[in-house]
């Protein structure tokens, strides 16, 4: 053995991974990386029952549609301004960053400002931020249709590009592929 | 058979029984509420007032002389109802005698119908997470007729089926040398089931220019879930192609 090397039980390696450790790493690394993506899954997954099931589960959605959706939006809004701002400030953050990720952005804004804008008729919640409402009012009639339709092009666009649903599955399929592999390897 | 109402803003006199009984009918409470310039009072609809009595005020700068209008404002009822089309729920239905409801149960809040109305006529309410509007009394019609037209003092609300209702809206077109808005001349969405009678062109009353169809908005916010077929295909070549590549590396 060279000087410095240090031995590696054959029993610890490769490292058993598995869901709860990368989750807690990633919690304990970055929490609003953490928060972003959990919010933004949880917002993807009701949207989309909302859309898709919605003339089948009718009232049953009300909860979701308004705590799930709304008020985690609500503060995903402001756990998306917090991770724009770690993007400017931070180098590091900037350095993983690819185009697809700049494009996600954009999607991004363009969801929250409709999303903002669909809930603008909630009174008196809207009225909080003086101005706000009659602000949005000139794009209330085409508000739904652009958050929806954004939706499904961000979809269309993380999946046939490397975007964030293949991100996410590439993550899940090496979580599992490598948790067999350490139990293989005991 | 469908049903329509007339509305004929030169008989109306402002008196708000038609407000009052709407409110009676549906046991909605009060609000409270402020006179604006126009004396429009509630000034906008909201969750629990579906119908108000408009104030229009003109003033002729030749003739120095003024020109009071009312008239009775709530949903239209459309043919094709846009909120209806936009609701991801299915919580509107457009009956055949004419209403178009908004069945409280099934309503998510979601406001996309809010968003839809060319006539801006759905209030959102923070406290139940629900929409409501006019439902033209459909628990009435056609035994009975609205609220709001029974109490109608004047007959500036005409209640009858959408035939008769349209030949009586020609003949007092006539007679006033006027303009028919919700049929004939003026088919918003398909024509609608209020149908107003006026003496002046719509703009005068601030009704709006709604299209007979509906916005592009509504057709594509329903077609664009389609977009998931091709983001569907789109995954499944690409894990073809990937487990394509892990065979041949494998077998490398």
């Amino acid at each position: 053995m060279l000087a410095g090397e240090r031995e590696v039980s054959e029993k610890k390696y490769p490292p058993e991974v598995n869901y709860s450790k990368v989750l807690k790493g990633m919690t304990r690394t970055s929490p609003l990386d953490t928060t972003f993506h959990a919010l933004m899954a949880i917002l993807l997954i009701t949207g989309l029952i909302i859309d898709l099931l919605g003339p089948w589960l009718g009232g049953w959605l009300a909860s979701i549609r308004s705590i799930a959706h709304g008020y985690i939006g609500a503060l995903f809004v402001l756990v998306f301004i917090l991770y724009l701002i770690g993007v400017v400030v931070s180098k590091g953050m900037r350095m993983v960053l690819t185009a697809t990720n700049y494009v996600d952005f954009l999607l991004y804004i363009i969801l929250v400002i409709t999303g903002i804008t669909i809930a603008s008729p909630n009174k008196p919640w809207i009225d909080l931020v003086p101005g706000l409402a009659e602000a949005l009012a000139p794009i209330l009639p085409y508000a739904p249709m652009i958050h929806v339709t954004t939706t499904y092009v961000w979809l269309l666009f993380a999946i046939i590009l490397p975007g964030g649903v293949l991100h996410g599955l590439a993550s899940v399929y090496l979580i599992s592929h490598l948790k067999r592999k350490s139990k293989t390897t005991k | 058979m469908e049903y329509a109402v007339l509305v004929d803003p030169a008989k109306c006199i402002g008196c708000r029984a038609c407000q009052v009984a709407c409110k009676r009918w549906n046991n909605n409470p009060g609000e409270e509420t402020k006179f604006s310039n126009e004396w429009t009072n509630p000034p906008k609809l909201s969750y629990n007032t579906y119908t108000h009595i408009k104030f229009k005020l003109e003033y002729n700068e030749t003739t120095e002389d003024t020109k009071w209008r009312f008239f009775n404002w709530r949903c239209m009822h459309c043919e094709v109802p846009a909120c209806a089309e936009a609701c991801p729920v299915k919580a509107i239905t457009k009956y055949e005698e004419g209403p178009v409801v908004i069945d409280q149960d099934r309503c998510i809040g979601c406001k996309f119908c809010v968003s839809a109305c060319p006539f801006d006529i759905p209030k959102f309410d923070s406290v139940s997470g629900k929409v409501s509007k006019c439902h033209m009394c459909f628990d009435r019609v056609p035994s009975k007729e609205p609220a709001c037209v029974q109490s109608c003092p004047t007959d500036a609300l005409v209640f009858g089926t959408r035939d008769e209702i349209i030949q009586q809206a020609k003949e007092r077109k006539d007679e006033l040398d006027g303009y028919i808005y919700g049929d004939v001349d003026n088919k918003p969405l398909g024509g609608s089931g209020f149908i107003y009678v006026l003496d002046a062109e719509p703009s005068v009353y601030g009704l709006p220019n709604v299209g007979e169809n509906l916005s592009p908005t509504v057709p594509v916010l329903n077609l664009s879930k389609w977009l998931l077929v091709p983001a569907a295909l789109g995954g499944l070549a690409y894990l073809v192609a990937w487990r394509k590549r892990r065979m041949k590396e494998k077998e490398e």
